[in-house]
């Protein structure tokens, strides 16, 4: 805060939470409410509240992550189960059909997992709903597929839900800090 | 009657003071400089409500997958009777969703910026599309399952079997798929995320709900065409005759296919 004794600072100097440009005169930040001329203990108290929403974003951003990879994971399962269909039904004419579908599917969530990593909520929206049209597909065609691997399905399921929960989370947070 | 959407729009309009201690303060302010207090920001408090409207698009691509899935998986509804109920329950998953919200939606049904050459641009362009995939399509069917896949195929045994198809296939489609993907889901979507992403979120849910990996591609495209125009027109309706003429052209390509065929 020595900036703001600094008889060179005229006019514009940078909040210290958010490192927005403030006017010498202001008493708080606009941007984030940063106390400017409050006391060291305001400031101090402020910078406390700021970093425990801080961590509160990292906490979204891990959820967010983890959303990703889920979608990684699930490319790795079908391309799995693509070639173990493969390889057991040899004389299923439509084999080679399925195993190309398979490696489709895997490569469009491989490429939204990789896609997450930027544009988080649109690719775990995207790719959580080809996971439940495939889900809706087996289960109709075959209903006993809803109980395989039952415990897999609720975990990506629960994680998507989070990742998306996380996304709008840190929306808010990011707009509150004024970060980015 | 166009500046309807100018005059609905500012709700907060002393946003130049501070709501707290009245001090004059940067419209844009989410803080006050003179008070500290956060101002009333109607971006605010959206997380709740924007988690409510995904949650509404999980229920409506749902409902819809479950229809469409039963209708292409189980033979006991390929029957005439139940495609056309099958339909009919998409339709009216359609309107139910669009309605639900109709205050916010009704805009979008409204057509201020007709304009024929516009319309006529737009028909060409779906039926372009049509002709370019319909190509692709048969080609590639053809060379990877040697066999050509056609709509008038399902109703062509039944009397009035072009009617029911164009019915079906194009006039159906075209209305109810356009007021549910463009109508509900999109309008969804942009309170959820900005446009662009809406707009791909939309397409890939739309490609998607087709169920076939082989058409992923195309329609992955046409549906982005499709968001694009709705978002670029503020209207449903160039986009139900893009549709429309896209469909319809692939029905026609079906029916001379069938004729050629039957002369053989």
């Amino acid at each position: 805060m020595e900036d703001l004794s600094t008889p060179d600072a005229a006019k514009a100097i940078f909040c210290a939470a958010c490192f927005k440009k403030v006017n010498n005169e202001d008493a708080f930040c606009d941007a984030c409410g940063y106390p400017l001329k409050g006391t060291e203990q305001e400031q101090d108290y402020f910078m406390s509240v700021r970093s425990s929403r801080e961590i509160d974003l990292d906490d979204a951003y891990k959820k967010m992550r983890r959303a990703g990879n889920v979608l990684y994971w699930i490319a790795a399962g079908t391309l799995i189960i693509g070639f173990i269909g493969y390889a057991t039904n040899k004389f299923d004419p439509s084999r080679s059909v399925l195993l190309t579908v398979n490696i489709i599917l895997a490569a469009i969530y491989a490429g939204l997992g990789f896609w997450s990593r930027t544009k988080p909520l649109t690719s775990i929206i995207s790719g959580a709903a080809l996971y439940a049209i495939i889900f809706l597909l087996n289960a109709i065609a075959n209903p006993l597929t809803i109980v395989s691997g039952i415990f897999f399905k609720i975990f990506f399921v629960g994680c998507f839900i989070k990742g998306v929960k996380s996304a709008l989370e840190a929306d808010k947070i990011k707009k509150e800090l004024n970060i980015e | 009657m166009s500046d309807i959407d100018v005059i609905e729009e500012p709700e907060f309009v002393d946003q130049g003071h501070c709501f707290h201690c009245s001090a004059p303060i940067d419209p844009a302010s989410r803080f006050c400089k003179h008070c500290g207090s956060a101002q009333p920001d109607e971006t605010e408090d959206l997380s709740e409500q924007k988690w409510l409207d995904i949650k509404q698009v999980i229920l409506f691509f749902l409902l819809e997958a479950a229809v469409c899935g039963t209708g292409l998986l189980i033979k006991h509804f390929k029957t005439l009777g139940w495609s056309i109920t099958l339909d009919i329950i998409l339709a009216i998953n359609a309107i139910v969703f669009f309605g639900f919200d109709w205050y916010n939606n009704k805009p979008i049904l409204k057509w201020r910026n007709f304009s024929v050459f516009k319309l006529i641009g737009y028909c060409v362009l779906g039926l372009a599309c049509s002709l370019t995939v319909n190509f692709f399509v048969s080609w590639l069917n053809f060379s990877l399952y040697s066999k050509d896949y056609s709509y008038y195929e399902f109703y062509r045994k039944y009397q009035y079997g072009k009617e029911l198809t164009i019915l079906f296939v194009a006039i159906m489609p075209a209305l109810f798929e356009e007021l549910a993907f463009r109508g509900f889901l999109l309008g969804k979507l942009l309170l959820v995320v900005d446009k662009k992403q809406a707009i791909f979120i939309s397409a890939f849910l739309f490609a998607i709900m087709h169920m076939s990996v082989l058409s992923l591609v195309w329609l992955v495209q046409f549906a982005l065409l499709l968001a694009y125009v709705r978002i670029k027109e503020n209207t449903l309706w160039y986009g139900v005759f893009i549709h429309f003429f896209f469909n319809f052209t692939a029905c026609v390509l079906d029916f001379t296919h069938a004729f050629h065929h039957h002369l053989r």
